[in-house]
């Protein structure tokens, strides 16, 4: 059940230049967490900015009862969220929206694509497959403008996944984008025995949907929109589904049927 | 221990909440305004409807809406603009899968209708007074009229009358009319759907406004155009309630960019019978019980019995 509280910072850590991980006490979402959701933030009460933002959930400690987001310093909700303290009250709203799911069998393939700041929720689904022992063979295509960008490469290189590191600029890993890798493997991949999981820019989530759907792989895609309630109520996150009835299509919720839709429901719009 | 023999020390009494407005009884006048708390069920875990005053339900149309495309909302300076576009499930799901729910709650249901043609508010009123469970009705006279090509019913009187007129003649629930900020003199307007046949009136419904993005050259909204709500426009529609409240006889429902108890004591003072939150429902789901608490606080306070006492007291 989501629940809605003013959770103390417990840590707040610089990452890179511009990227950092808050960790906030709230043994309830500690608890129920799971891999793609995320948290509603509110910046403050001064109405600068009105809204609250969403973040995903990247780390769980259900021992110590809190949980960590990983952002992007970048806009107004950002740079003021960077200012806080370690003892400050955030108030949140969470956990919101549906989780990733995968079948534990041993011979799936489960491809993670992972772009920037789209890491986060991957880099906890990966934690989760291994830590559950779901077993088969687990792929994690990590990319990022740069070597500052990139999130969650050096404990993903610790656990027993495939991992493929990419920069835009090739300051770390290889140079190139994460559909370049993708793309590479998808003749080794049997549709029926894989799944691609993807969160990252609007861009990339549509060229990993233009590569997998025509051949049939199944993909669980993180969607970014505006989240303006986080409640299911303003219509204001929708995104463009097929539907049967006409007029072909229906707008779905983002925050409350979403964040994660099947690759092969999306209509993107340009 | 027994305490019923021990004295309290002095303490007034707890003041009174309750408000009519008209045939309409509330416990209190918080209520959530329409399009901004769903169909209650998506609020439910977290706010306890039986406390609120009322739930405006989202605009019910006859048939159901898909809405407008993406982006649809975008965040101004204390407001936000949205261009929902009425996405809603229609009559016929409200009645068999909506309604139901909110039956259970010990909280009127007010439904907020949306219509682009007189004879389909007609058709709405019709069969939601058959249901079962609605307390009222309220009219969203900011949709624009296919019969005039599209100007909204709310901007012009005689539109306004003959509208609310149809509407009146196919119900017998109290009928509110929310009114379009949209135009020059909201009190020749509130006057008119007086006339039509208003029980209450509720005000205001959303500004027009757009939003530019200077980077790409375009608008911020697919719809080019939005509605503005939230702490922006306070001070506006707390002007126009005050306006409209000295100008006609049937009480009204304030709101407009109320996020706390004070905002909605502000529009109480100004004359408004009773309140709606909106936009704070999305900042903060539990704005509308700290109002219903931070009305209660203020009324002990300042030595008050009952809300009522301070509906329309604002003084020079
Ligand atoms: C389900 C979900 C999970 C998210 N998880 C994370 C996360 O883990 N880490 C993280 O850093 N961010 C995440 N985001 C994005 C985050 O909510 C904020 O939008 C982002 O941090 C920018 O906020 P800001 O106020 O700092 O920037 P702003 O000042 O609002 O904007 C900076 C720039 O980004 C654009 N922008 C703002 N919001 C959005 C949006 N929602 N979609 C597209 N463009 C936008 C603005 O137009 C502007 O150009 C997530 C979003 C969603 C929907
Ligand atoms: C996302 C959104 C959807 C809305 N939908 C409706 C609606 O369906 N019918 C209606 O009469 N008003 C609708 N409104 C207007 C609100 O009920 C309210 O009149 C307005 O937002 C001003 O109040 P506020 O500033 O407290 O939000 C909507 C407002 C928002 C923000
Ligand atoms: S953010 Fe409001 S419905 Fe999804």
């Amino acid at each position: 059940m989501r629940v809605q509280c003013d959770a103390p910072i417990l840590d707040h850590q610089q990452l890179s230049d511009c990227e950092f991980e808050i960790t906030l006490h709230a043994p309830e979402v500690a608890k129920q967490a799971a891999p793609g959701q995320f948290a509603h933030l509110l910046l403050s009460n001064n109405y600068d900015p009105l809204l609250r933002r969403p973040f995903s959930v990247y780390r769980v400690n259900r021992d110590e009862g809190s949980f960590s987001m990983v952002y992007l310093a970048r806009g107004v909700f950002t740079q003021g969220l960077r200012q806080k303290r370690v003892g400050q009250l955030v108030p949140i709203v969470a956990p919101l929206g549906n989780r990733f799911v995968y079948e534990p069998d041993d011979d799936r393939t489960h491809v993670l694509v992972a772009g920037g700041v789209g890491a986060p929720p991957l880099c906890f689904l990966a934690r989760e497959m291994v830590g559950s022992g779901c077993g088969g063979r687990i792929v994690v295509i990590n990319g990022a403008r740069s070597r500052s960008h990139l999130i969650g490469a050096h404990e993903l290189s610790q656990m027993p996944v495939e991992l493929h590191v990419l920069t835009d600029d090739g300051s770390t890993g290889c140079k190139g984008i994460v559909t370049d890798v993708l793309a590479d493997m998808l003749t080794e991949l049997n549709p029926s025995m894989a799944t691609v999981y993807a969160c990252g820019p609007t861009a990339m989530l549509r060229a990993v949907t233009d590569l997998i759907v025509p051949v049939g792989i199944p993909g669980q895609v993180s969607v970014e929109t505006p989240m303006p309630c986080a409640l299911g109520v303003c219509m204001g996150c929708v995104i463009k589904l097929h539907h049967a009835a006409p007029p072909g299509f229906i707008y779905k919720r983002s925050c409350a049927d979403g964040p994660i839709f099947a690759a092969d429901q999306i209509i993107w719009d340009n | 221990m027994s305490t019923s023999s021990v004295k309290l020390p002095d303490q007034p009494p707890t003041a009174s909440l309750a408000v009519t407005l008209g045939r309409l009884k509330l416990k209190n006048p918080v209520m959530v305004a329409s399009g901004t708390f769903g169909f209650g069920s998506e609020y439910a875990d977290l706010v306890d409807l039986n406390r609120l005053g009322a739930i405006v339900v989202k605009a019910v149309t006859l048939k159901p809406r898909v809405g407008n495309p993406m982006p649809r909302m975008v965040e101004t300076a204390a407001g936000c603009l949205n261009a929902i576009g009425l996405q809603n499930p229609g009559l016929d799901a409200f009645l068999t899968e909506k309604l139901p729910y909110l039956r259970q709650f010990d909280c009127p249901v007010i439904v907020n209708i949306a219509a682009d043609r007189a004879e389909e508010f007609s058709a709405l009123a019709e069969r939601l007074s058959e249901a079962e469970g609605v307390a009222a009705l309220e009219m969203n006279i900011s949709c624009p009229n296919q019969a005039t090509g599209g100007i909204e019913f709310g901007v012009d009187p005689k539109m306004t009358e003959m509208v609310v007129k149809s509407v009146r003649g196919k119900t017998d629930l109290p009928l509110i009319v929310k009114l379009s900020p949209n135009v020059t003199d909201i009190t020749v307007i509130a006057r008119a759907a007086v006339s039509g046949g208003a029980d209450i009136l509720s005000l205001v419904n959303t500004f027009v406004g757009t939003a530019i993005n200077a980077k790409t050259r375009k608008f911020r909204l697919a719809n080019r155009t939005g509605g503005l709500s939230g702490p922006a426009i306070k001070p506006l529609a707390l002007y126009m309630v005050w306006r409209v409240a000295n100008a006609v006889p049937v009480p009204i429902i304030g709101m407009g960019g109320i996020m706390t108890a004070t905002d909605a004591i502000e529009f109480l003072l100004a004359g408004a019978g009773a309140v709606a939150i909106g936009t704070a429902n999305f900042v903060n789901p539990t704005a509308s019980l700290q109002a219903i608490d931070g009305i209660r606080e203020y009324l002990q306070e300042y030595g008050f019995h009952s809300v009522t006492e301070i509906i329309g007291k604002v003084s020079s």
